[in-house]
């Protein structure tokens, strides 16, 4: 059975979330992957700018209940992991529309728009769409288009059982050290090539650790990130008529890529008045 | 090649449609579908063998739960094949960086699969997903997959399913089976998180329910469901246990299995019908986490309940046969997916095992390319010296351990004592009096009623009150009408005793009379069961053992279902008391506010709700 749908997002990262509660029924999400939000949490990217002003009230809501919780600090110390959590949540209670597990395998052109090819558990499925808004960060739904990321990171959460040990400081260009909120929650940051694949990054991040500098002895690399830290130019793109990139790793942070989601069509059909790219 | 049809699953039903000659872009020995904890293996022991490999995986990464999925700990399984190799390399270099928990740094094993994979010519596509089967007949020719860079096509000399749920042998339209058989479910899933404390690092999961993984809305609902209840949501996130990260994937038990040219079951197991051409043994205990154990099979019961054997380990020799889906060439299925039923899923899913399965399929696929043959006729005498050379196929064979006694080292198994069945009349009368009587039961069910006699003698003994229930235990197992009167008993006084056979899961002396009276179809209990059915309140204090049975309602749920599926099946041995019993059974569970629940292993908070699976028994 082909489902319509008058716009299908694609990639369950903030922005997509935040898009897609805006729409509510208007609007259906696939996702590849089991994880939501994952540009910033799952990528181990707290980023930055959380003083900026947030447009919209739910994302208000949002930042407020990370405060709330004790998952952000007013400067803008985060505790990752659980912003996935929180969004699960708001999917829920929300009733939102969305199935994880499920990849765009091909687009057509259809008279209403979009036949685009799903693939899940259950198999394959069309869905016509009147519109797509890619939100990943390679417009998984067109891989021909996108054009190569500003610069991309491979990020690990590092560990050290003595709980008051200080942190470390790094040579320029030996990577990044980001403090989470709590004692002891480090993040590593290691810059990667354009064209590095995961092969590759992975491995540059073993040796990376394997020969680190003495300020990071007394560290363990305890869970290296799910996806890339990537950064492209922010959205809409367009990748062809009612077919939008915006990508959500493009903001300052995971509230911020939520806030642009959800508002991004105020006054008016801004994704669609965006010229070509 | 003009015979060719792609076969697809397509909004759940399996299609096919002629496509006649296809120009393959790539052609390999091997293709390798799921690269977890079997795929990984079994893509590295083709390449060994000296196969073009082509590794699909839908994550990033290989080592499937085993690696992301943060299961990096061994719970029992055999010691010895290819993974050994790959987990001592990463033993030496985990001393300096990384944190060690579990059996391995999760981490180091990514890096060192994948460094191996390289080093060997695997090409690995991460990301990436079959979506359609080429098949000639009955020979599979090659696959249609998607990846990032988009749609391709490849040809395989044998295609290994390894993605857990047998997802590309049903699309190829193999024959599959799933769950039990009283409502279909496999095992509860869990979904693990990553976890900082004070001085270490870990991972926490409980079970989190019931999860049909074929069906896409599920899984969603799954994941969200799983995600969002304690630990994972807390009102206040203070450091304590923080968390490192939510795994990617979650904890799938027990999804769909092949159907063989070999099938591996339990009832096969306990009538002692093994091959004598295994791969390699699967190794533990009948670990269902199901706490609804009276929805389980009659062989599963017969085991978990009437003897408490949960903790009786045990190895399964698993054939080449067990792999290949009947019927089908150039097909293979590896892991938790080869063609097991549910009841023997519970032991044949264990890290070790499942990565032995990959390294016997991936040998069994590279044999069969090399000597260009049939999967089936790969010749045993060569797989078995290949398996054997990485001690992947251990020369112990079978053996049975009592992990409830400290012991005396056996195959992974140094903790623990080897067990025998007792043969000796005089042994299992001594075991019968005392408070392990399990493996004495089971084994006067293998001597059968050669010691009946026996039986009946120590039942009556009332000056041995543990020697006379166990005999009554063990009648009861044979079908013996002598253990009706003293099972009677078990169940109206609720005896709460509970042996100590297994290391923990025993079952008490009153759930055990129950479900052997069930099998006796003993109508003269029928009133006491129904009585059972309305007295919640009876069942206040009582026996928790903190993991099983952690409160009132799990004591109660125990006995309610139990009791129904007694009544169920006396009911089909005496169909005259059909009528009156439903209605009773009716009244009780048909009116709206009947609810009934127990709690998922690992958590005293969520629970999961039998009334379903009540109302589909009495329809």
């Amino acid at each position: 059975m082909t489902t319509y749908t008058p716009l299908l997002i694609y990639g369950a990262t903030a922005a997509g979330i935040g898009l897609l509660m805006k729409h509510r029924c208007g609007a259906l999400l696939v996702e590849r992957t089991a994880q939501v939000g994952h540009e910033f949490v799952a990528a181990f990217h707290p980023g930055s700018c959380w003083q900026q002003n947030l447009q919209s009230e739910p994302a208000r809501q949002l930042h407020a209940e990370m405060m709330r919780r004790n998952l952000l600090t007013a400067e803008g110390r985060v505790h990752l992991p659980p912003v996935a959590v929180l969004l699960m949540n708001l999917i829920k209670q929300e009733e939102l529309n969305l199935h994880l597990m499920t990849r765009i395998v091909a687009v057509e052109p259809h008279a209403s728009g979009h036949e685009v090819t799903v693939h899940s558990a259950d198999g394959l499925q069309k869905i016509i769409a009147g519109r797509i808004v890619d939100t990943t960060s390679d417009c998984e739904s067109c891989p021909a288009y996108p054009p190569l990321p500003i610069y991309r990171k491979l990020n690990a959460m590092l560990f050290c059982n003595q709980v008051d040990a200080e942190v470390p400081v790094l040579e320029e260009g030996a990577g990044e050290i980001v403090q989470g909120r709590f004692p002891g929650e480090l993040i590593f940051k290691l810059d990667l090539e354009k064209d590095d694949d995961w092969v590759s990054a992975r491995r540059k991040m073993h040796r990376f650790w394997q020969n680190r500098p003495a300020s990071l002895v007394s560290w363990t690399l305890a869970a290296i990130a799910d996806r890339f830290e990537v950064h492209v130019e922010k959205g809409p793109h367009c990748v062809a008529p009612a077919w939008r990139w915006l990508p959500s790793c493009a903001y300052e942070n995971v509230v911020a890529a939520f806030d642009s989601g959800y508002g991004v069509e105020q006054g008016g059909e801004v994704l669609e008045t965006v010229a070509a790219h | 090649m003009r015979c060719l049809k792609l076969w697809q699953r397509i909004e759940k039903r399996v299609e096919n449609s002629e496509v006649g000659e296809v120009e393959f872009e790539d052609s390999y020995d091997v293709i390798v579908v799921g690269l977890g904890t079997a795929g990984a293996m079994a893509a590295l022991a083709a390449a060994r063998q000296g196969c073009s490999v082509l590794g699909i995986e839908s994550l990033h990464c290989m080592g499937g739960m085993h690696t992301a999925g943060a299961i990096q700990n061994y719970y029992f399984g055999c010691k010895g094949g290819l993974f050994e190799q790959v987990d001592q390399q990463i033993r030496e270099q985990e001393r300096d960086g990384y944190p060690v928990w579990g059996g391995s740094s999760a981490e180091l094993k990514k890096y060192h699969l994948e460094q191996l994979a390289r080093e060997q010519g695997i090409e690995l596509r991460y990301e990436s997903s079959v979506i359609g089967v080429y098949r000639c007949g009955k020979q599979v020719k090659g696959v249609r997959w998607v990846s990032p860079e988009g749609v391709h096509t490849a040809a395989s000399r044998v295609l290994i399913d390894a993605t857990g749920n047998a997802d590309i042998c049903a699309m190829a339209g193999c024959v599959t089976r799933q769950g039990r058989a009283i409502d279909g479910k496999g095992q509860p899933y869990s979904n693990v998180m990553e976890i900082a404390s004070a001085n270490r690092v870990g991972k926490f999961y409980t079970d989190s329910g019931y999860l049909d993984p074929t069906d896409a809305t599920a899984v969603t609902q799954a994941i969200l469901d799983s995600s969002t209840v304690p630990p994972q949501l807390r009102e206040y996130y203070d450091g304590h246990d923080r968390m490192l990260r939510l795994t990617p994937i979650l904890g799938v038990r027990e999804g769909r299995f092949i159907v063989g040219e070999e099938n591996v079951t339990l009832e096969a197991f306990q009538n002692e019908q093994f091959t004598a051409q295994p791969l390699f043994y699967a190794y533990s205990n009948l670990d269902n986490h199901s706490k609804d154990v009276a929805f389980e099979s009659t062989q599963f019961q017969d085991w978990i309940v009437a003897a408490s054997l949960w903790g009786l380990n045990f190895s399964v020799p698993i054939p080449l046969g067990a792999l290949i889906p009947q019927g089908f060439e150039g097909l293979l299925a590896a892991g938790r997916c080869l063609a097991l039923d549910h009841d023997m899923a519970a032991c044949v899913r264990m890290n070790r095992d499942m990565q032995k399965c990959g390294e016997a399929a991936g040998t069994a696929a590279a044999l069969a390319v090399r000597y260009d043959t049939a999967l089936t006729a790969v010749p045993y005498a060569r797989l078995c010296a290949a398996l054997g050379a990485t001690g992947c196929l251990d020369a112990e064979g079978l053996r049975f351990v009592d992990t409830s006694l400290l012991g005396n080292g056996a195959n992974g198994n140094a903790a623990y004592r080897t067990a025998t069945w007792l043969e000796e009349i005089p042994a299992i009368r001594e075991a019968l009096a005392g408070d392990k009587p399990g493996i004495a039961i089971w084994s006067a069910r293998r001597l059968g009623t050669a010691i009946t006699p026996h039986l009946r003698d120590w039942a009556a003994q009332n000056n041995e009150p543990l020697l006379r229930k166990n005999s009554a235990i063990a009648l009861g197992l044979q079908y013996d009408a002598a253990a009706m009167p003293i099972l009677r008993e078990m169940v109206r006084s609720r005896d709460a005793y509970v042996p100590r056979s297994s290391r923990k899961y025993n079952q008490s002396h009153g759930i055990t009379a129950i479900y052997l009276l069930g099998k006796l179809g003993d109508r003269e209990i029928v009133p006491d069961l129904l009585t059972i059915l309305e007295d919640r309140a009876g069942f206040c204090d009582s026996p928790l053992d903190g993991e099983f049975i952690v409160d009132d309602e799990d004591f109660f749920a125990q006995y309610f279902t139990f009791s129904l599926m007694a009544l169920v099946r006396i009911t089909q041995a005496h169909p005259a008391l059909s009528g009156a019993v439903r209605k009773q059974i009716n009244r009780i569970v048909g009116s709206g506010d009947f609810a009934l629940s127990v709690t998922l292993k690992g958590s005293r908070e969520l629970r999961h709700p039998l009334r379903e699976t009540i109302l589909n028994v009495l329809q």
